[in-house]
């Protein structure tokens, strides 16, 4: 009850007109910069944070929570028309978003990513409060052997997901894994895969491997196939603009599902919030009616990992606010907005500065409904920037894609690699290798490497540590059952026909 | 917002006039200065450029002040870029600091700290150790204990192999008695991660920058070991390590150089203008808000500390293998 | 599929792929042979990923080139090179010109060939958007945000 009071007290400021118009302008200006690949919410927070600089505490937070979820939102946005993800936890978006966009579903895929956002956000922000201290002790009992099997679990899922072919998905797997490998060894500071070239010590960036594989590579896929033009044709609108209730009926679940893996997982220290999209991907083309429609525009593959981004951002708040463990770029760069007022997150936030606590709390809130309420009318308008002509699209989408890259990292290897990695990723849509599992093998390789030789590293060599934790054996279970269950099925229902022949 | 433009205006104005009117003989203060922060926006040195930026122009020290950042492989694609772009340049800065003094070893970079003009080291900050509230170890004597009695098994936590956390870990199993080269030393990416496998007692010991730890000692979740200023130093939040007889003194530094060909009347001008900063009110005040050590030095000074810091580093880099010899 | 066409003729890019991706396997490889744990009691070194992956491309590959033996892969269409040629030269273009004519210039460049690679026929008038979106880009983001962006001469006269 008492929590309930705080919260109130933190909107009664955020709905003052003075701290609207603050929302208002943050919800623009990271709208505006988000929809660069090269620069997701934490960066769009990092550019505009001086602008706030001048500005009462109360106001520059509110600013700041709407340039954050603007941030986020424009991402989203450029992730589903333009197929230029730029930052990892949009990367599933675009798999089926861009599918929709191109089939004239650009308006539901727009509404059901921005209201599964907001309702995920809610969520997540609703568990917060209550569960924030319990949640965050869970979290750090959370070792490195168990991240470890979260990862195999995340990469074993989603190879499951990956197009026709299984030996062309793991072949594009692999390829991730090796590109995950270049730069510095974390553990050791040693080189990997540099070749000597300093722009690789900090390894590829995301940005860059996911702008070039998706975004350049279809370019060079679609203005390759002049002679069947349906292939590459987009059409802007078909059907509604807005959700059908059909659409509604397929995306309140997967934004629940989505919520209940990003909250948990975001909270983790190390959970990161990629592997709940990841896994959202998976569990939803799992749990589908019409699994069939995945890779061709399935709402399901929008809504949950949409959702799933969204309540893992909210996660990263429990270890920011309740121990002072930022552990995101993002959280980093809230950390910095706390302490350009003296703020300093940790156990005593909560007794120290309980209003500003609940004022931000409170300005999320605020900003995610504004976002919805502004944005859902502008899907009209942005969905027809599809319908410009196809030959400037994608010269707009290339040169977005192209300064995105830079913007993430302002050096000429960057785009040397953004053309060398576009003609690989049009060689495997060539030969129909899946482009997806390499940015999934990049993401998540080093993470599962890191966490298992930190946990052996710790055990002093003992590879038993993997099983002796109950969290880590009962996900490698889960791990191997995924990965074996499908082959002994397979192997099962193989015999059965071949009984019948 | 136009209000402030307003305000930005006559600050300008008066700028202007103030360079004019000042200057003393023989240096060549610049109207204007460039700071590259060799790393991407939002973090230490990015932090450290932009608050020279907002102090040198609201204390009208100099007309204008741009930052751009070139990130990478802590900060040596940076300071290639710096040597080779801003050559001769009297308005070039860039901010640098102990982790490059590292990285430009460890990545055997081209261009090293030799090739620009330093000017000052501005702020620095404290190393610390500590254990879990509920470690068994609980004192610096248990830990170097620990260490002798088998090095391998006490465990590390903290930033990048081969940081200013693992040097830092490093010279104390050295000073403990253990073999530095062996300390099991368990590198972590974020500040967030290493923190958590501290506070969660997975690992026997961490070590990190002071400011990380004190909200976490008051909140009775962690216990100091001991910070690693020297003894008798004022206003800090724990024990040094000196004063429990482990002489190890070392701060994360960061400092701010000039390009490489200046003359010598540029170079005291850019000293001019970067002493004017440090000692301002406005500069003490928002090193406060960020919770950096003022240490500044300059001159003759700051260059022989960073011939020794190189020596230090690159002595303890070998020692863990990190650096070929 | 193969059982459908019969046994067809070997699939010779497809074996390309196969030995190309045992080339990377042998890069990768080769290249981390001299890694060693540095410091401290690490069990498994900084080599151990890098052979493992060294390992799954190595049979991946083998595994493609059997594939392409038994040709089996599906059917491709033909394809028009010159409009890659155009993109990726587009690219290429752009990363001459940044840090000499400048960003403006070099996203004219990129959005022309783009454009021309897709079927226009304006190069004018397609330079000439391109030139305004590198302006909106650079006065955005550079001028108003500061960020930093590789730039050349052009931006300096602005």
């Amino acid at each position: 009850m008492e929590t309930l009071g705080l919260l109130g007290g933190g909107l009664a400021i955020a709905v003052q007109p003075m701290n609207l118009l603050f929302a208002l302008v943050g919800v623009v200006l990271g709208t505006a910069v988000g929809v660069l690949p090269g620069i997701g919410p934490a960066m769009t927070v990092a550019l505009l944070l001086p602008i706030t600089f001048k500005m009462d505490p109360a106001g520059s937070l509110i600013m700041f929570a709407g340039i954050y979820y603007g941030g986020m939102y424009g991402g989203s946005t450029t992730s589903i028309l333009l197929n230029t993800p730029g930052e990892s936890a949009s990367i599933v978006t675009a798999l089926e978003g861009n599918r929709m966009a191109r089939a004239g579903r650009g308006g539901p895929a727009l509404a059901t990513a921005a209201i599964g956002s907001f309702v995920a956000g809610t969520i997540a922000t609703a568990l917060l409060t209550v569960f924030a201290p319990f949640l965050a002790e869970v979290a750090i009992a959370f070792g490195p052997e168990d991240y470890f099997a979260l990862m195999l679990v995340a990469l074993v899922t989603v190879s499951a997901t990956f197009g026709s072919s299984r030996l062309r998905g793991l072949t594009s797997l692999s390829i991730g894994l090796a590109l995950g490998l270049v730069g510095i060894d974390k553990l050791t500071g040693q080189a990997r895969l540099a070749f000597g070239i300093p722009d690789l010590l900090d390894g590829l960036e995301v940005t860059t491997v996911a702008v070039a594989m998706f975004a350049v590579g279809e370019a060079m896929a679609v203005a390759s196939q002049k002679g069947t033009a349906a292939q590459g044709h987009v059409e802007a609108i078909r059907g509604s603009l807005w959700m059908t209730k059909e659409d509604w009926k397929r995306s309140w679940k997967p934004w629940l599902r989505g919520t209940a893996l990003g909250f948990p997982i975001g909270a983790l220290p190390a959970g990161g919030a990629e592997v709940p999209t990841f896994l959202s991907y998976a569990t939803e083309k799992k749990l589908s009616k019409h699994p069939e429609e995945f890779g061709h525009g399935a709402i399901e593959g929008v809504a949950g990992p949409e959702a799933a981004n969204n309540a893992s951002a909210a996660g990263t708040l429990v270890p920011l606010l309740t121990l002072g463990i930022p552990t995101s770029a993002t959280a980093a760069i809230m950390l910095a907005g706390f302490q350009q007022y003296n703020l300093q997150p940790g156990p005593l936030l909560f007794v120290t500065s309980a209003d500003v606590v609940w004022g931000l709390i409170a300005s999320l809130f605020i900003a995610n409904a504004m976002l919805i309420v502004l944005n859902l009318p502008l899907v009209g308008l942005w969905v027809r920037l599809l319908s410009i002509p196809r030959h400037w699209l994608y010269g707009g989408i290339l040169v977005f894609a192209a300064v995105g890259v830079l913007a993430a990292k302002g050096s000429l290897v960057e785009l040397t690699l953004v053309l060398v990695l576009g003609l690989l990723a049009f060689g495997m849509r060539r030969f129909d290798y899946p482009i997806a599992p390499v940015v999934v093998g990049m993401i998540l390789g080093p993470m599962a490497e890191t966490q298992l030789r930190r946990a052996l590293q710790i055990a002093g060599g003992d590879p038993m540590v993997l099983v002796q934790s109950p969290i880590s054996a009962g996900l490698i279970a889960v791990a191997v059952l995924a990965l074996l269950g499908p082959l002994l099925w397979a192997r099962l229902g193989w015999r059965m026909k071949s009984d019948e022949d | 917002m136009t209000a402030l433009t307003r305000r930005e205006a006559v600050a300008l104005g008066t700028a202007i006039l103030t360079v004019a009117a000042g200057g003393s003989a023989g240096a060549q203060a610049p109207a204007e200065v460039k700071i590259m922060a060799p790393a991407a926006p939002g973090g230490g040195w990015d932090q450290t450029a932009r608050v020279m930026q907002g102090v040198l122009t609201s204390e009208r020290i100099v007309r204008s002040a741009q930052v751009t950042n070139v990130a990478g492989a802590g900060g040596t694609i940076g300071i290639a870029q710096f040597v080779n772009g801003a050559r001769g340049d009297p308005a070039a800065l860039m901010v640098s600091g102990f982790v490059m003094v590292g990285a430009i070893l460890m990545n055997k970079a081209p261009v090293t700290l030799e090739a620009v003009t330093p000017i000052a080291r501005l702020t620095g900050e404290w190393q610390a150790l500590v254990v879990a509230q509920n470690s068994p170890i609980k004192s610096v004597q248990d830990l170097a204990a620990a260490l002798k009695a088998d090095v391998a098994k006490v465990s590390w936590g903290g930033g990048s192999a081969g940081g200013v956390d693992h040097i830092t870990a490093a010279m104390f199993a050295g000073l403990a008695g253990a073999d530095g080269s062996k300390v099991n030393y368990i590198a972590h990416s974020g500040g967030g991660e290493a923190l958590a496998a501290i506070l969660s007692g997975r690992v026997t010991v961490g070590v990190g920058g002071g400011s990380e730890f004190e909200q976490h000692v008051k909140g009775r979740r962690m216990r100091w070991i001991g910070l690693t200023a020297p003894q008798g130093t004022s206003g800090l939040a724990g024990p040094t390590l000196a004063e429990q007889g482990f002489k190890l003194e070392l701060q994360n530094w960061r400092s701010i150089f000039a390009a490489p060909g200046i003359s010598a009347a540029q170079r005291a001008g850019l000293a001019e203008v970067v002493e004017k900063m440090a000692k301002s009110k406005a500069w003490a005040d928002q090193l406060a808000a960020k919770g950096w050590q003022d240490t500044y030095l300059a001159g003759d000074a700051f260059e022989s500390f960073l011939k020794e810091e190189i020596t230090r580093v690159s002595g303890v880099l070998r020692q863990l293998g990190l650096v070929s010899a | 599929m193969s059982d459908e066409t019969g046994p067809s003729a070997a699939d010779r890019p497809v074996i390309a792929i196969g030995l190309g991706l045992i080339a990377v396997a042998a890069v990768v490889v080769w290249q981390s042979w001299t890694l060693r744990a540095s410091f401290g009691n690490q069990t498994l070194g900084p080599q151990m990923m890098p052979f493992l992956v060294g390992a799954l491309l190595l049979l991946f590959g083998v595994l493609t080139i059997i594939a392409g033996l038994r040709g089996a892969a599906p059917p491709r269409e033909a394809a028009d090179w010159t409009s890659v040629v155009w993109i990726a030269g587009g690219l290429a273009v752009m990363i001459l010109l940044i840090r000499t004519a400048g960003l403006i210039p070099a996203c004219a460049a990129l959005f022309a060939a783009t454009a021309r690679a897709f079927g226009s026929r304006r190069p004018a008038v397609d330079l000439a958007i391109g030139a305004a979106m590198g302006l909106v880009v650079y006065l955005f983001f550079v001028r108003l945000l500061g960020l930093t962006l590789p730039s050349g001469l052009t931006e300096s006269w602005i």
